[in-house]
């Protein structure tokens, strides 16, 4: 019996081309769209998931509560990992891992600079499992100035050659190192990402008996039986022990004192599983994935797979006429109604097996795109994973019982003794369901229609918000200390460079800040947390901030060297009136300093706009680390060349790295623009799917009413009028869609800008856009049918009935 | 010995506001072998009689015994049973499955019945050979003419072996010669003990009756053995 439905399934298939292309081709779409959020989805919540004991592993965070400002960090003291293991017995072993950054990597004539440089301890390769495919896991980065390096660079510096035990010449002071190891590729799938590891030995000061500076990552490992809450409460006492005598010294204040006052200092643990997508901490080494995002994701799919089941109902439901005889015949031939269903169910699961397959191809040949927009690594292998077919075979299961309950529950509902007589029309009474399911897919496709114009408004709110200075143009050097002695001799050779507008030494490179401390007001026993970093005289032109008060740090003054200047929000925070004849203590140097503020400048963004403003204080240098360029031509090719020119003079072989200011603010935002192209990719399919439906229930409609339109023709009705009349019903659903979908719609998107301190106003016209955009694709899609049915000669259409 | 015995039968059909008679106090009895023609004007109720008389819908009241069943309130479940092994049904417009071949659709009813498959394959053989249409058995409906669609949903309908074949209009949408031949196939089965219901406008079809039940109006007007007619 079951080929005898195979049999009747596939003629079906055959005989009506266009609708079981469009059935096919809405089934495949939607499968594959299900498919790549399933695959990102299972990437997402894989994270480190290859680590073999990682169940046991956890990660130290640090919760501050100092001077009213919460800090919530990821960085932790250096000799915290040694107490780890020597005070808690249920510890197996710590790791600490240091990210290093951006080196200078020579070997022989070859220097390049490579990021993601991490120094990490000697038992990292016994901790983590990431794979070691040369060298000795338990020795590899045991002595000083030993590095691991990844095949991809033991590939770029040695090509055949073997890496081990060769030098290497790494970091501005060209110190040798030497090779121990290489390992494979990091997995896509990992928090920690890395192209080289040094040894911890290698710094000393990673040994510094030190617990008041938190700079690191610190993981621990703990046995079978241990617990995680029950290691935070020992790290707790671990406070008292080591981080309360020091306390006093940094912080003018007793632990207890402070505590009193409403500070907080503690140490907390997060599984390893959970760093990707639970945390929300600050220094995390790459910007974690959220939870939310993958609710999003799960319900767009769940979204789209719904919209191509109706589609399905719709279009199997309007060919009924077809299958009517059939269904009467078989009846009559003694088929019970549950054998029929059956047979429906068995055809539409039939139908989805074809869609799932032709989505597997699908999925295979665009991976490469897919992977661009989500910013995945995933491969094509993937696809043959046991747990991915799993849950194909699920789908097809779920989604071929779900598209095909409707047509059969409603074909198997005629009654013989009409079918059989053709008296067809009369059991055909499931309009309500009908509108039903095409509003549900409408109310669908306009949710989100808005939530993606709302998700791109922000966006492009957040990027051309007037930061407070101009991004634009600006060229960035982060490791201008290379330089060395000769960093003012190129400062000055930029400077007279007359299509260079400003040259500017700083420590900090923005977006971002990596000193917020503690200040005072001279007079004034009340703590203030305020970001602070050094800038030179020129940073005011580099930057185009704009000065609100006094004056910047200016040659003219040399007592500048200790003055500060502040920004506005610094002013809010102290409570001035008149910031120029107020002092600011400054506890960073080795004792308490007390400094003139020369000038306020206009707020600017410094970090991101996802933050408002913080207060922030200038100290004055003359040279540093970064060095801000912003070029005036309106050639920025030839400056860059210009720039390399000059560099070179002074660091011949040493090859100049440099980045442009706005692309390192718009790399902010990456994780929210990537959420804005996967909502519209979706969001596209999800509408096309639903438009195909809507074709086939026009198509069905007009079959429907051909006997009305010949009548409503032969009293004079003209095309035009016919044409309206049955583009009304639709109009009809879409509008009611609309009205059900602003609030969800609103809601969804009001809480999502709940996360952005600078956010768009949700204004009506984005709801008015997606309505009529949904009604406008509604009438293009119904239009062609309904102009068919239209134009039929009424002759030929009363002779149907 | 009677095959089919009603009494007193009514089939009412409500709408929202009208209640139509369509059946009216019916008796008739059918004997086993008969073949048996029933006439009236459009709308007297002779295909909603056939409906019920097939299984096929419930009368609203009165008696129906099919052989030794009583099968007025019979639920659909019972009655599809009852129908599968026991009745066979041609109709004016053939229907036949489109999408299955002239084998595939004879095929059918063995298929509810769960006959083996070899088995199957042998009896649809039989009537294809005996329908004389075993050369289009991979052909579909569409292929083949009138006639021919008609003989394969007589094989359809014989191939189970059913006591009683139903037979709406069977040569409605034929012409005389392919209707004549339909005629001669029914009567031939008849002859071998099938009985044979037929619902006819065609005097000339009801002719190989042996008995015509006249309806008028949802009521038996006249029951007539052939021969008082002396046709």
């Amino acid at each position: 019996m079951l080929t005898n439905y195979l049999k009747v399934a596939f003629r079906n298939i055959t005989k009506h081309k266009l609708f079981s292309v469009i059935n096919i081709l809405g089934l495949t779409i939607g499968i594959a769209g299900t498919l790549f959020i399933v695959m990102y989805i299972q990437d997402e919540l894989s994270y480190d998931r290859f680590n073999e004991k990682g169940d046991r592993i956890y990660r130290v965070n640090l919760h501050g509560k100092i001077a009213g400002q919460e800090v919530h960090t990821t960085s932790t003291a250096y000799p915290l990992y040694k107490a780890l293991v020597e005070e808690i017995p249920e510890i197996e072993q710590a790791t600490r891992v240091n990210d290093m950054r951006e080196w200078i990597f020579r070997y022989e004539e070859k220097a390049f600079k490579e990021d993601k440089v991490m120094a990490v301890d000697s038992n990292f390769f016994n901790f983590f499992s990431y794979e070691l495919v040369k060298g000795n896991p338990d020795k590899a980065l045991q002595d000083p100035n030993s590095i691991v390096i990844s095949e991809l660079l033991a590939e770029k510096y040695f090509g055949d050659e073997n890496p081990l035990d060769k030098t290497m010449a790494i970091g501005n002071d060209k110190s040798s190192y030497k090779v121990t190891g290489v390992f494979a590729e990091v997995p896509g799938n990992s928090h920690l990402k890395f192209n080289a590891l040094l040894s911890s030995s290698s710094f000393p000061w990673m040994n510094r008996d030190q617990w008041l500076s938190n700079s690191l990552w610190t993981y621990y490992m703990i046995n079978k039986t241990g617990n995680p809450a029950e290691v935070d409460h020992k790290m707790d006492a671990m406070i008292e022990t080591h981080v309360s005598p020091t306390f006093v010294e940094f912080m003018g204040k007793s632990l207890a004192e402070f505590r009193n006052e409403g500070g907080i200092y503690r140490y907390w643990s997060i599984p390893l599983y959970d760093i990707h997508l639970k945390s929300s901490l600050r220094d995390e080494p790459e910007p974690p994935g959220s939870m939310s995002y993958i609710w999003i994701m799960t319900v767009i799919g769940i979204f789209i797979m719904v919209i191509a089941c109706i589609n399905f109902m719709n279009l199997t439901t309007a060919k009924s006429a077809g299958r009517a005889k059939e269904v009467g015949l078989r009846k009559t031939l003694g088929s019970l109604r549950t054998t029929l269903i059956g047979q429906f169910l068995t055809e539409s699961v039939a139908y989805t097996l074809i869609g799932a397959v032709l989505a597997m191809g699908v999925v295979y040949a665009l991976m490469p795109l897919f992977n661009e927009i989500s910013g995945k690594e995933l491969q094509a292998s993937q696809l043959l994973n046991i747990n991915l077919l799993g849950i194909l075979f699920a789908v097809i299961i779920f989604v071929g019982l779900l598209a095909g309950s409707y047509p059969a529950l409603y074909l198997t509902s005629f009654k013989i003794t009409e079918v059989l007589k053709g008296k067809l029309r009369a059991g055909m009474k499931s309009g309500g369901v009908r509108s039903f399911l095409v509003t549900f897919q409408f109310w669908i496709s306009i949710v989100l229609i808005i939530c993606t114009a709302i998700v791109y408004q922000q966006l492009k709110y957040v990027q051309n918000q007037n930061l407070g200075f101009d991004k634009d143009h600006i060229l960035l050097i982060n490791d201008a200390s290379r330089l060395d002695k000769n960093q003012v001799a190129f400062k000055n050779e930029l400077r007279a460079n007359t299509n260079i507008a400003g040259v500017s030494y700083s420590n900090n490179t923005v977006p971002g800040v990596n000193n917020t401390t503690i200040f005072r007001g001279e007079g004034d026993a009340a703590d203030h947390m305020m970001s602070t970093y050094y800038a030179d005289y020129d940073h005011l032109k580099a930057l185009d901030l704009k000065l609100v008060e006094g004056r910047f740090f200016s040659r003219d003054f040399p007592s500048d060297s200790n003055a500060v200047v502040i920004n506005e929000a610094a002013v809010r925070e102290m409570g001035w009136q008149d910031p120029l004849s107020e002092k600011i203590i400054d506890f960073n140097g080795d004792s308490a300093v007390s400094r003139a503020v020369i000038g306020v400048v206009k707020d600017y963004n410094y970090e991101s706009l996802k933050f408002n403003v913080r207060p922030l204080v200038l100290h004055f240098t003359n040279t540093g680390n970064v060095l801000y360029v912003r070029i005036a031509g309106d050639d920025p090719g030839r400056m860059v060349a210009d720039i390399t020119n000059a560099w070179d003079k002074y660091m011949t072989g040493d090859p100049l790295s440099y980045s442009f200011l706005d692309e390192d603010y718009d790399a902010l935002f990456r994780s929210e623009q990537r959420l804005g192209k996967v909502f519209t990719v979706f969001t596209v399919l999800a509408i096309f799917i639903a438009c195909l439906g809507l074709f086939g229930l026009a198509a069905f409609m007009a079959e429907q009413r051909t006997k009305e339109i010949g009548i409503r023709k032969v009293l004079g009705a003209s095309v035009w009028s016919i044409t309206s009349l049955m583009s009304a019903e639709f109009t009809k659903l879409v509008l009611i869609a609309f009205v059900l979908a602003i609030y969800p719609a609103y809601y969804v998107m009001d809480s999502w800008l709940e996360g952005f301190a600078n956010k768009v106003e949700i204004s009506y016209w984005i709801f008015a856009l997606g309505g009529l955009s949904a009604l406008l694709i509604s009438w293009l899609t119904v239009s062609y049918q309904s102009l068919k049915a239209a134009k039929v000669d009424p002759v030929r259409s009363l002779k149907y009935e | 010995m009677s095959m089919i015995q009603i009494k007193n039968l009514q089939k009412v059909y409500t709408t929202d506001e009208v209640e139509t008679t369509a059946l009216n106090s019916i008796n008739i009895e059918i004997k086993e072998g008969e073949f048996v023609a029933i006439m009236g004007p459009s709308g007297c109720g002779k295909s909603t009689l056939l409906n019920i008389l097939g299984l096929l819908d419930n009368p609203s009241d009165g008696e129906y015994h099919f052989g030794e069943h009583e099968v007025s309130n019979y639920s659909e479940r019972q009655r599809a049973q009852l129908r599968k092994g026991s009745i066979g049904f041609v109709f004016q417009s053939f229907n036949l499955i489109d999408e299955l071949t002239v084998f595939e659709n004879v095929e059918l009813p063995l298929l509810y019945l769960k006959v083996p498959s070899a088995e199957r394959k042998q009896r649809v053989e039989e009537v294809l050979e005996r329908m004389n249409i075993m050369h289009r058995r991979n052909h579909f409906p569409q292929q083949l003419s009138g006639g021919q669609q008609q003989r394969v949903a007589i094989a359809r309908a014989i191939v189970a072996k059913p006591s009683v074949i139903l037979a709406d209009e069977p040569t409605g949408n034929l012409d005389s010669a392919n209707g004549e031949e339909v005629m001669k196939l029914l009567a031939e089965l008849n002859e071998e003990g099938t009985t044979i219901i037929m619902v006819t406008h065609s005097p000339y079809d009801a002719n190989y009756a042996h008995r015509i039940i006249n309806l008028f109006d949802g009521k038996v007007v006249t029951e007539n053995i052939k021969e008082q007619f002396h046709i």
